[in-house]
Parts: structure tokens; C-alpha cells; sequence
């Protein structure tokens, strides 16, 4: 029996090893758009891969385990970002940098530094529409809201963009 | 109501890919941190350890809990009272033994008697006439009775589908037979993670829930136009925590 539990606990890791070698840079890559700082996007993917495990043979029976680690990350990014009684507040010398990536040329960059400046919830429904490409009901699920909202934030999102990218223009 | 249409008229066609291609102009330069499983392992191990924790504590509380209150409740039956025990919902055999539910299904004004044997569910109208349902799988659990919208009355009970997962039954007196109302694909997709009978009204949350308190949309099930299917309309978002067994409450 206990050889038995062993086994499958072994099975179940394995699974979890070939879920991770291929799909973190993929998360990786959404949480830094998400986050738009490496290191808080390594503690992202880091959070969602805990999670994971920890559920991993109910996310497995459930049979989506892609959806499932989009909405754990999806959530932890938007519960990290949420106001708390209790904050892990963290002491630098000067303001954040805006993350630009050094290999991306920034006069190519018009629109990041505005994206990361959007809210949370509408940073979200961006990066996962135009970068996942993932539908509104897709972004729901992930969100937990209906169709509607994500349609209403993402309107929002390139109202804020446009005027943002108008008003840096004129 | 704003037309989706005319929401989006304001923002410009060429911004959504202009957004694509730099999201993957950035994503493109990223090189993805090496992921230590082991590592990884050992703080999820640690994470689990965390919640058994919390769960048997949980546990613990209720033993205590009790433990403290069955004195207290063998006390008070076996107090002096010539008073007959008060009646309690049962799961009786029969119609003839007390019923699980009294309320008016038919519409006639009078209350009718609901009680559940193993898979059978009977109604027994004010009239003596007595109607009755099975569920082709499991026995269901009875939720309550409900009011379907413009006053049409239902029975709500949670039974099981094929691949075991919960599914809402709603019954209806009609035409002098118990019949089982059409779901909506709503009411039984497999996000629906919760339902529940409040205040006479059959409502369900639907999520992919993850951890912990979060944001759901609660619909309410009502009757259609036709009188005998289901349909869900939606609420309100409330907060829900997935490892309660509370319903949904108030937002997060």
C-alpha cells in the first residue's frame, strides 16, 4: 500500500516536472508582462508553481491544468497588487525603474511604459487578450467575472492608452 | 444599455495591434529564470504541511465543540417535560411518516408535504393525491423550495451527473405529475461550483476557483417563457471561499 502511494506520488511528480520544464517560460513570460519587474514576476511564477503542486492532482483530474495555472497566476498578481491591512512593503533607495527590457530598442516601446501603469485588473484582461490572445470568456474564466466586465475593462484599458498616448503625442 | 458596438467606438483599430506586437517584442527578449524543482518541492511541501495544519485545527475546534455541547443537548432531553419532541425534518420512508418539506407546489394556496426515500422523491398535494419522482442515479439531497420568478413555485435538490459531479434538479407540479424542469446549460456547466436556496430563491455561483476568498457571479435560476425550462439570470458578484462551506456572502 504504502509502495503503492509512493508510486503514485512519484507519477504525479514526474507529470508536475514535465509541466514545469515546458510550460514556466511561457508563465514566466505573462508574469513579467503582468508585473513588469523581473524579480516580482520570478515570486509570481514561483507562488503559481507552489499552488500547483499543492493541487496538482485535482488540477490533473480536472483536466486543465493550462487554465488552472492562468487563473492561479492571474489571481496572485491581482490579490498582490490589492490593498491589504497587512503589507510586505519593500524599502528601496529611488523609485522603481520602469521596466524596459534591455535588448528592445525603448523609442520601440511607445506603449509599455503606459501598460504598466494600468490597474491590475485591466493590466490583466491586456496582457491576456492581446498577448495570450485568449477569448473573453477565456479571460473570465481566468478572472472570475463574466464575459461582460472583461469586455468593459479591456475598454477601458485602450481608453486609458489612447489618451494616454495622446496626451504624451500633443 | 450601452450597445458593446458602441463602447468600443472610441478607441482606435490599430491600438490592439500595436499592443500584440509590443507585448511580444517584450516577452520575445525575456529569458526565463531556471526553475529549481527541488527547491520548488520543498516550499510546496512546506505550503501543504501549512494548510494540513490549519485543517486539523479546524478539526480540533469542532471535536471540542462537540464535545462541549452533547452534555448540554442529552441534558435537556432527558429534562422533566411531558411535552412531546418537537418535530424535526426527517428522511422518512414514506409520504405517511413526517414530511421533509411542507410548501405550496401546485399553487393552490394550500401546503403540500415533499419527502425523499432513497432516490424516490414524493409530493403529496393538499389534496391526498400523491405525486411522485425518481433520479435515475444517486439519492438527491432537497435544498428547499423555491419561487421561480412571477410566482411559479419549484423544488430545488442536488443530485449527481454521470461523471459524479453535483447538478441541480428543479422540480414541477404540472398537469398532476412531478416533472423535472430542462436545466440550462448554465445551471449544470462544469464552473459552476456552488448553489444554494436563499430566501426562496434557487441561486448558483459560478467560478474557477482558486484558493482562498474570491469574487463570484451569483445567478438566480428562474422559469423561462415556456414554463419549463430553466434559465439563469445574472446577479451580482459576491465573495466565496471555495474551502468554506458557507454560500457566497458579501464581496471580498
Amino acid at each position: 500500500m504504502a509502495a503503492d502511494a509512493q508510486e503514485v506520488d512519484s507519477g504525479a511528480t514526474d507529470s508536475f516536472e514535465a509541466f514545469v520544464a515546458a510550460r514556466s517560460g511561457a508563465l514566466f513570460r505573462t508574469a513579467y508582462l503582468l508585473t513588469g519587474h523581473r524579480a516580482d514576476a520570478e515570486d509570481l511564477l514561483q507562488v503559481t508553481l507552489v499552488k500547483l503542486y499543492v493541487a496538482w492532482r485535482r488540477v490533473q483530474r480536472a483536466g486543465s491544468v493550462e487554465a488552472y495555472a492562468r487563473t492561479v497566476l492571474t489571481h496572485a498578481f491581482i490579490s498582490s497588487r490589492r490593498p491589504a491591512r497587512v503589507t510586505r512593503e519593500r524599502v528601496v533607495e529611488a523609485p522603481p525603474e520602469l521596466p524596459v527590457p534591455s535588448s528592445v530598442p525603448e523609442d520601440r516601446l511607445t506603449l509599455w511604459p503606459q501598460i504598466v501603469r494600468l490597474p491590475p485588473r485591466q493590466r490583466a484582461v491586456v496582457v491576456l487578450r492581446y498577448y495570450e490572445d485568449l477569448s473573453e470568456q477565456e479571460i473570465a474564466t481566468a478572472l472570475g467575472c463574466s464575459p461582460g466586465t472583461v469586455k468593459s475593462t479591456a475598454h477601458a484599458a485602450l481608453r486609458t492608452l489612447r489618451g494616454r498616448l495622446e496626451g504624451e503625442r500633443s | 444599455m450601452s450597445q458593446p458596438s458602441k463602447l468600443f467606438g472610441d478607441v482606435p483599430q490599430e491600438l490592439p495591434e500595436e499592443l500584440r506586437q509590443e507585448l511580444d517584442a517584450i516577452a520575445g527578449t525575456l529569458r526565463p529564470p531556471l526553475v529549481s524543482l527541488e527547491r520548488l518541492i520543498v516550499v510546496a511541501e512546506r505550503e501543504r504541511r501549512r494548510r494540513h495544519g490549519l485543517v486539523m485545527a479546524a478539526l480540533a475546534t469542532v471535536v471540542v465543540l462537540a464535545v462541549a455541547t452533547v452534555p448540554v443537548a442529552l441534558a435537556i432531553r432527558s429534562g422533566p417535560s411531558s411535552t412531546p419532541p418537537a418535530q424535526r425534518p426527517t428522511t422518512s420512508p414514506s409520504a405517511q411518516a413526517a414530511p421533509d418539506l411542507t410548501a405550496d407546489l401546485d399553487d393552490d394556496g394550500l401546503d403540500d408535504a415533499v419527502a425523499i426515500s432513497g432516490r424516490q422523491v414524493t409530493v403529496t398535494l393538499a389534496t391526498g393525491a400523491s405525486l411522485v419522482w425518481e433520479a435515475d442515479r444517486r439519492a438527491p439531497e432537497l435544498l428547499g423550495a423555491v419561487d421561480l420568478g412571477r410566482g411559479r413555485p419549484g423544488l430545488v435538490l442536488a443530485g449527481w451527473t454521470e461523471s459524479g459531479r453535483d447538478s441541480a434538479i428543479v422540480l414541477l407540479v404540472r398537469d398532476g405529475a412531478l416533472v423535472r424542469a430542462d436545466p440550462t446549460a448554465s445551471v449544470n456547466r462544469d464552473q459552476t461550483q456552488t448553489m444554494w436556496v436563499e430566501d426562496g430563491v434557487f441561486r448558483h455561483a459560478v467560478c474557477l476557483c482558486v484558493d482562498g476568498p474570491q469574487d463570484v457571479d451569483v445567478w438566480r435560476v428562474e422559469l423561462a417563457a415556456d414554463g419549463h425550462t430553466l434559465k439563469s439570470v445574472p446577479e451580482s458578484r459576491r465573495c466565496w471561499d471555495p474551502a468554506s462551506d458557507r454560500d457566497p456572502a458579501s464581496t471580498c
